[in-house]
């Protein structure tokens, strides 16, 4: 195999440079005093990080993107963990119908989505009041950031076994609530917990729907962060400082995700649903 | 195999109030609707969150798309959008890059995906953990990192005319800016989601191919990517729909300008700009209503694709 080892280590190489090359670029621009008309940087300086990270609207949008992406697992989990375990106890067919809805997203592009949220709002006298407001980016994030919930937990409930486990349960005497809060999730913490973070994630960085529900009104980091990059008078470096500071956020989350889910199995495409034979 | 056969849920147990021999036909009727709500309360606030709301808004926008100034019905908006020529040009624009962006992953993407599938464990792991990294790392962040990379003054702009003395003349805010933009997080997306897909061949099959005198074009052309294509096919449709309905990488490029738009930053400039006329919250339905349908028609196909494929996943176990 090491004739075909060579070109495989090449192809692969290549992938890597041009995936490293734009995070090199923003790290030398978030630490680079003054550039101009060379290859590398003329000195630098960690003031840039400093300086933009104690900058109050900075701060304010970070804080607000923070929350946003934690009430947003919050209420994923409070949805789709009772649907999901009563899928697997009592109704097979809540399930079908949650992996329909997890390719929504794909069907909705989210600018798509949050205008959508937004006129519904906006139809009616009673929702008008909050036809600009932070809930409806909450829910706008509810109803995109939920299947990167629902995969990682829906495989680990079918590989905990829930049904043969709250079966055990219930004929101990449990009743279902007590089964799934003593029992099922303790069972599949791993899975809650990459779902978890995938949907932090998810939360974290997305535009569409704070940019379009609300305008600038809101401003969650990554509409700070295009309004700077538009602003040809903003402070370039400090960009780079936050795309940095975003890109080492989620290198943090993969790392951890890797290490939590070590040994689950690989999922196909978005939607397959391999339990179910039709 | 790695794709793992899960526990299939046993048949439906109606554990609900199951209606006892001997009632009255009302009643019975009653405790049917009752066993209806034991089996699907739990997952109500689901179906209204996720569901609920999603299909209601797209509803609503279709309404929105024919609606005319006095609420009555109309089909100015979608003549309108059909007859501004910068909007034509977007959605041309839109569809040519989200076809160009699925091919690239097509043909390079599988390739890539063959060689990660054939690393050893801890290695394919590493990269899968890597290119979960970098399929997450679009929007805002990412736009920047490409301003700083092949922007004017981006890194390898100023390496190229440091080290060979004349400039690289590529232009990010081009159609071929955005497809190498789209690359950096759309083709991991395409790898992650094919990867799996590559268990599927078997060593067997290739020994098979040798004994029989084949070579590995034969196999290729034989074997291997006839079992392939319906999970390659998937990928190009899912990765189509997924670069038609980019707003925030385009969007935070190209800005308000309207030399090189995209549907998405059509509907950008319509909602956020005041000069677009008296109808434009209209228009951006239309224009939000024709992405709905394009996706939802990618989706259709993908479902039918995934359906072929499963059937093939079951013969090849």
């Amino acid at each position: 195999m090491t004739g075909r080892a060579v070109p495989r280590w090449t192809l692969l190489g290549l992938w890597g440079v041009f995936l490293a090359l734009p995070v090199v670029a923003t790290m030398l621009y978030s630490v680079a005093t003054v550039w101009r008309g060379q290859a590398l940087p003329d000195g630098f300086t960690l003031s840039w990080w400093t300086q933009t990270l104690r900058e109050p609207r900075v701060v304010e949008a970070l804080m607000r993107s923070t929350w946003l992406a934690a009430v947003t697992v919050l209420v994923v989990a409070a949805i789709v963990l009772p649907a999901l375990y009563w899928g697997y106890i009592r109704n097979p067919r809540i399930r079908v119908v949650m992996q329909l809805c997890a390719l929504l997203p794909f069907a909705l592009p989210f600018v798509v989505l949050a205008y959508g949220i937004k006129r519904l709002a906006g139809a009616s006298e009673l929702t008008q009041p909050w036809e600009a407001s932070p809930l409806l980016v909450v829910l706008g994030h509810v109803a995109l950031a939920f299947p990167f919930f629902l995969w990682p937990v829906d495989g680990a409930m079918a590989a905990a076994g829930v049904r043969q486990l709250s079966e055990a349960a219930e004929t101990s005497g449990a009743s279902p609530l007590s089964t799934l809060f003593r029992v099922v999730i303790p069972n599949i913490r791993t899975g809650i917990l990459t779902g978890a973070i995938l949907t932090f994630a998810t939360s974290f960085g997305e535009y569409s729907i704070a940019r379009v529900i609300t305008g600038s009104s809101f401003e969650t980091l990554p509409v700070w962060q295009v309004a700077a990059l538009q602003d040809t008078r903003g402070n370039p470096n400090g960009v780079a400082v936050m795309a940095m500071f975003t890109f080492l956020l989620l290198f943090v989350v993969s790392v951890l995700i890797a290490r939590t889910g070590r040994g689950e199995p690989l999922r196909l495409l978005p939607g397959i649903d391999h339990s179910n034979k039709r | 195999m790695t794709v793992t056969t899960r526990e299939a849920p046993g048949p439906v147990a109606c554990t609900g109030s199951g209606a006892p021999p001997g009632r009255p036909a009302p009643w019975r009727w009653l405790t049917s609707v009752r066993t209806v709500i034991a089996q699907w309360a739990p997952a109500i606030p689901f179906l209204v969150t996720a569901g609920g709301v999603l299909i209601a808004a797209g509803i609503w926008l279709i309404r929105t798309s024919f609606a005319g100034p006095d609420g009555g019905w109309t089909l100015q908006p979608w003549r309108d959008i059909f007859a501004q020529q910068i909007t034509r040009e977007a959605m041309v624009r839109s569809l040519g890059l989200s076809a160009t962006v699925a091919t690239v992953c097509l043909a390079v993407g599988s390739v890539l995906a063959y060689h990660v599938s054939g690393l050893a464990r801890r290695g394919r792991a590493t990269a899968q953990a890597l290119l979960n990294v970098a399929a997450n790392f679009g929007g805002a962040s990412l736009a920047i990192a490409m301003v700083s990379t092949l922007g004017a003054v981006g890194f390898v702009q100023l390496l190229v005319q440091d080290w060979f003395g004349h400039s690289l003349g590529f232009d990010l805010y081009s159609f071929w800016g955005l497809v190498v933009t789209y690359l950096y997080f759309i083709l991991p997306l395409y790898v992650l989601l094919v990867l799996p897909a590559m268990s599927v061949l078997r060593p067997e099959w290739w020994e098979a191919v040798q004994a029989a005198g084949g070579t590995r074009w034969h196999y290729w052309r034989r074997v291997g990517l006839p079992v392939l294509s319906p999970f390659l096919l998937s990928g190009w449709v899912l990765t189509f729909a997924w670069s038609l309905g980019q707003f925030s990488v385009p969007y935070a490029l190209l800005g308000e300008t309207t030399t090189t738009s995209l549907i998405t930053t059509r509907l950008g400039n319509f909602l956020f700009s005041a000069t677009g006329g008296t109808n434009r919250f209209e228009r951006a339905a239309a224009l939000a209503v024709l992405l709905m349908v394009i996706s939802a028609l990618a989706l259709v196909l993908y479902r039918l694709i995934a359906t072929r494929m499963l059937a093939r996943l079951e013969g090849a176990r």
